[in-house]
């Protein structure tokens, strides 16, 4: 087997992992993290607001 | 909740609803998203192992599924060469007019395939015929019972072999070029896009933060410039809110962004992008605007010297990622060297129609969010 041909398989194999909905939803995950944790913020605001309001 | 004053966040809710289900639900359409081997040598005979995925002939639910009939193997540029008149070959298809309407191509007839199997198999003669061809990066496409056809471009390099001469073998045919002139239309399915595959979905998540970033700044700049008419601190306080959860946004595009590269250009962060430059210079602005604004303690100080700097970086922002990365010639991105993004080429009917509710959706939600901040803060001013 040549360096072309090694390379000619891995491609192929790249090509054939085509199955990346697991990127989805990783994406979707990393906004319901930073989201989450912004609001976890705005909550720690308020509570420090209602604690000077007392 | 008042839904006259609401009605922004129902619709927030219920649009990132829709776009969530239908846009994690819908199945792709069938594509071919591998080939083995992807370098042939001309004058032999080869069998060609083709992967597909969502194809429907392997649905069990599709009884009448349009199933594969041929494999063909063109390349754009060998199509266009005049090689010799087309009635000297043996069409495949109907003869063509004339050879500008047909493109020459290698076909596999009487190719095999199952039911329950990902791959297409055919065997090919891949011998030149009667005229010389360059070695060349082709196209595969399976043709499809109704006519139509899934495609890889650039999928495979054929070039000359030793063993080939001219005038072997039949080799080239003509076909009517009617290639990639599936016109888009609405189906329920999401399109089969190379690379992206399945992630094509992202395409409702990661953009439209960017989208509610550029919305959230161009709201916050008229709140800056109306602060500096009527010097009234609850504008400058919505501008900052505004800008705070832009800030979130862009961040959250920028982590979203990487990851869907790592996947699909194999880089967290491609260099050489110059749409990612851009944005890291934007972002950096924008950080230094935090920084500016807890350096001043003095409100109306505060409030006007941030005003006048927001106003000032909002269009260098703008133009380094909108504008800049189109005027290169070289960007990853949809939308680089002079072209629009998201024309018709970028975008089908099926993936508008979740689309444009997605950017709707997501730019509702952080004014959302933007408005909570903004009432934090005006409580917080008046109890201190």
């Amino acid at each position: 087997m040549n360096t072309l041909d090694t390379l000619d398989s891995q491609t192929a194999e790249a090509l054939s992992q085509h199955n990346n909905f697991n990127v989805v939803y990783c994406v979707l995950l990393v906004i319901f993290i930073g989201i989450l944790l912004y609001l976890v913020r705005l909550e720690r605001k308020i509570a420090r607001l209602e604690k000077s309001q007392s | 909740m008042n839904l006259k004053r609401d009605w922004y966040k129902w619709a927030a809710a219920i649009l990132l609803l829709y776009v969530l289900l239908g846009g994690l639900a819908l199945p792709l359409r069938p594509g071919i998203v591998g080939i083995s081997p992807i370098r042939i040598e001309t004058g032999k005979t080869v069998e060609v192992q083709v992967k597909v995925s969502n194809s429907q002939w392997t649905d069990p639910t599709q009884i009448s599924a349009p199933y594969p009939k041929s494999l063909v193997f063109v390349s754009e540029k060998v199509g266009r060469l005049p090689v010799k008149a087309p009635q000297e070959f043996t069409p495949v298809n109907n003869t063509p007019k004339d050879s500008f309407n047909s493109v020459l191509a290698w076909v596999a007839n009487g190719i095999t395939y199952s039911s329950t199997s990902m791959y297409v198999y055919g065997k090919c003669d891949f011998s030149m015929g009667d005229s010389p061809i360059p070695n060349e990066i082709y196209s595969v496409f399976i043709e499809l019972s109704n006519g139509k056809y899934l495609g890889l471009p650039d999928a495979v390099f054929i070039y000359r072999g030793n063993s080939d001469t001219i005038g072997s073998g039949k080799g080239l045919t003509y076909l009517k070029s009617s290639f990639n002139n599936n016109t888009p239309r609405f189906e329920m399915r999401l399109p089969n896009r190379t690379v992206l595959n399945e992630s094509v979905r992202n395409l409702f998540y990661h953009v439209p933060m960017w989208f509610a970033m550029i919305a959230l700044l161009s709201i916050s700049v008229f709140y800056a410039i109306n602060y500096l008419r009527f010097q009234r601190l609850e504008d400058d306080a919505r501008a900052d809110s505004l800008i705070k959860v832009a800030l979130l946004a862009g961040i959250l595009g920028c982590l979203t962004g990487a990851i869907w590269a790592r996947v699909t250009w194999h880089s967290w962060w491609p260099r050489e992008d110059p749409k990612l430059n851009g944005v890291a210079i934007g972002m950096m602005m924008y950080f230094a605007y935090l920084l500016l604004r807890s350096t001043l303690s003095d409100p109306y100080q505060r409030a006007r010297i941030t005003s006048v700097y927001s106003i000032f970086i909002y269009p260098i922002f703008i133009a380094l990622i909108l504008i800049m990365p189109k005027l290169s010639p070289n960007s990853l991105h949809p939308g680089a060297g002079g072209t629009v993004g998201f024309s018709k080429y970028d975008l089908d009917s099926t993936m508008r129609v979740f689309f444009y509710p997605a950017i709707l959706g997501w730019i509702f939600l952080f004014y959302w969010i933007s408005n909570l901040h903004l009432r934090i803060t005006k409580q917080t001013e008046k109890y201190q």
